[in-house]
């Protein structure tokens, strides 16, 4: 799992350049909503490397390598967790540094990492199920929702939490860590299954 | 133990079908897969592999039913390469060791880099700035660093020059020279086949016309070439085709129905192939 891990990065190298240069501008421009956004766009990453796969066509060696179809699909779920976990650590980081954070909002870039985890959850097994190739046009309906939930997320929430307490935001957070977790449990066995399918 | 058992397997798509098709490959041995474009040597690779699901039969390799979940195993034994190299575009080589480090539990890197630096590959250069040849040499290279026993190999040679594909048969030959080493290659060249083969299998329109020793296939059949004025000579029933032409006429007959009179060449596998191919559509 690990060298497919690494695989992804590597093929995924200029993605992750400008993911960086994103960060890089967020740091200078001091922007909230491109806080959340840099979660969201972190989704990105999983599904072109499988567009890269299929592109390359690597599936056709990798099925007969010694590698699963766990190996295979679970590496993209770790893949996601890892580049949502790590733009979310960024945009933690970037507003502490930047404006000094209150525990609200953590808990809101919180949040948007669990969207993000869940939107990844609904997009993997329509990507392992119709192919990089034809599953584009859903990519491209799911990342606009991306893109309007990462700019609606604040307001949402805000409108929501009139009254914010830490128990309420604590609960609130463990109850999607657990949806997310279960999502994406989920998602994985569909993603399995869709992907021994194809063959 | 047999390297493949493929008892009867058939596969059918809308438009193509791979119909009972059996052969074994005894260990030590290579087997060269021959046919035309689209006559199913990839598709017979792909269900050896079960990276497609048969229809019907039974596949073994190294003794592992390829069905089984001891079959994960398995292929740790197996060096493959396909008709393309498949590894992902931006890569270079040293990541791609890296990643078939992660797959193979016996990965020889040094083995890896050894045969990188005899092919004359650069490590550090991305994988889709290599020629077809050079990405085909990188795949073998995979293929041969993990202590495999069995080689499979679709279209290995296809796009190498000449003195490549000398280099890389002189490579295979050395493979086989460990006796529980086997090859299966399928390929458009017959002369590297005839070089290293101990086994072909023919498959044509998805159905496997033949399958025998190839000493044995030289053996049975042989090219006579005459006149036409001594045809009248020659038992009917060895002459299995005839090719005239002004100057002269070629007879592909079957030597064992010929005196020691005539003197016969032993037929190339293409020939063989070639009449097989029209008898069989001529009976369509």
């Amino acid at each position: 799992m690990k060298g497919l891990l690494i695989k992804d990065v590597y093929t995924m190298t200029r993605e992750i350049k400008y993911l960086l240069a994103l960060a890089l501008i967020i740091v200078f421009i001091r922007n909230d909503f491109l806080l959340y956004f840099i979660i969201v766009y972190s989704t990105v990453l999983p599904v072109s490397s499988l567009a890269y796969d299929e592109q390359a066509k690597w599936n056709k060696l990798a099925d007969m390598l010694p590698f699963t179809p766990s190996q295979l699909v679970g590496s993209k779920y770790l893949f996601a967790l890892l580049s949502i976990a790590a733009a979310t650590l960024f945009s933690v980081a970037c507003r502490f540094l930047t404006s000094g954070a209150s525990g609200y909002d953590i808990f809101m870039l919180l949040i948007a990492a669990c969207i993000a985890l869940l939107l990844e959850a609904i997009q993997l097994p329509i990507m392992f199920g119709l192919g990089p190739e034809r599953g584009r046009i859903l990519f491209i309906i799911v990342t606009v929702v991306i893109a309007c939930s990462a700019y609606s997320i604040p307001e949402i929430l805000n409108s929501i939490f009139t009254i914010q307490t830490d128990m309420s935001l604590i609960g609130l957070l463990s109850g999607a860590v657990a949806a997310v977790f279960l999502a994406n449990l989920l998602s994985l066995q569909i993603s399995k299954t869709l992907y021994r399918r194809r063959t | 133990m047999n390297a493949i058992e493929m008892k009867h397997v058939t596969k059918t798509y809308p438009s193509f079908s791979l119909n009972d098709v059996s052969f074994t490959l005894p260990n030590g041995c290579v087997m060269g897969l021959i046919g035309e474009n689209g006559a199913g040597k990839s598709t017979t690779i792909r269900l050896l592999m079960d990276t497609v699901k048969r229809d019907a039969g039974e596949v073994l390799i190294l003794g592992t039913s390829n069905q089984s979940a001891e079959f994960q195993t398995t292929k740790e034994d197996i060096g493959i390469v396909l008709d393309e190299a498949y590894f992902p575009q931006n890569l270079n080589a040293k990541q791609v060791n890296i990643l078939m480090k992660s797959a193979y539990k016996n990965w020889q890197e040094d083995i890896f880099f050894g045969y990188l630096k005899q092919f004359g590959l650069a490590e550090t250069k991305r994988f889709k700035d290599f020629s077809r040849g050079m990405k085909m040499k990188l795949s073998i290279a995979a293929a041969l660093s993990h202590q495999p026993k069995l080689l499979i190999l679709d279209e290995a040679t296809s796009g190498l020059d000449p003195v490549a594909r000398d280099e890389i048969i002189e490579l295979f030959n050395d493979f086989t020279r460990e006796e529980d080493h086997s090859i299966l290659i399928s390929s458009h060249i017959l002369s590297d086949l005839e070089k290293i083969c101990d086994y072909i299998a023919y498959l044509h329109h998805g159905r496997l016309l033949f399958f025998e020793e190839k000493d044995l296939l030289k053996e049975k059949y042989g090219i006579l070439k005459t006149s036409s004025s001594a045809l009248p000579d020659i038992p009917e029933d060895a002459v299995l085709a005839k090719k005239e032409s002004r100057y002269s006429t070629e007879l592909f007959v079957r030597r064992s129905l010929l005196s020691d009179a005539f003197e016969t060449e032993p037929a190339g596998i293409e020939d063989i192939m070639l009449f097989f191919a029209k008898k069989e559509d001529s009976l369509k």
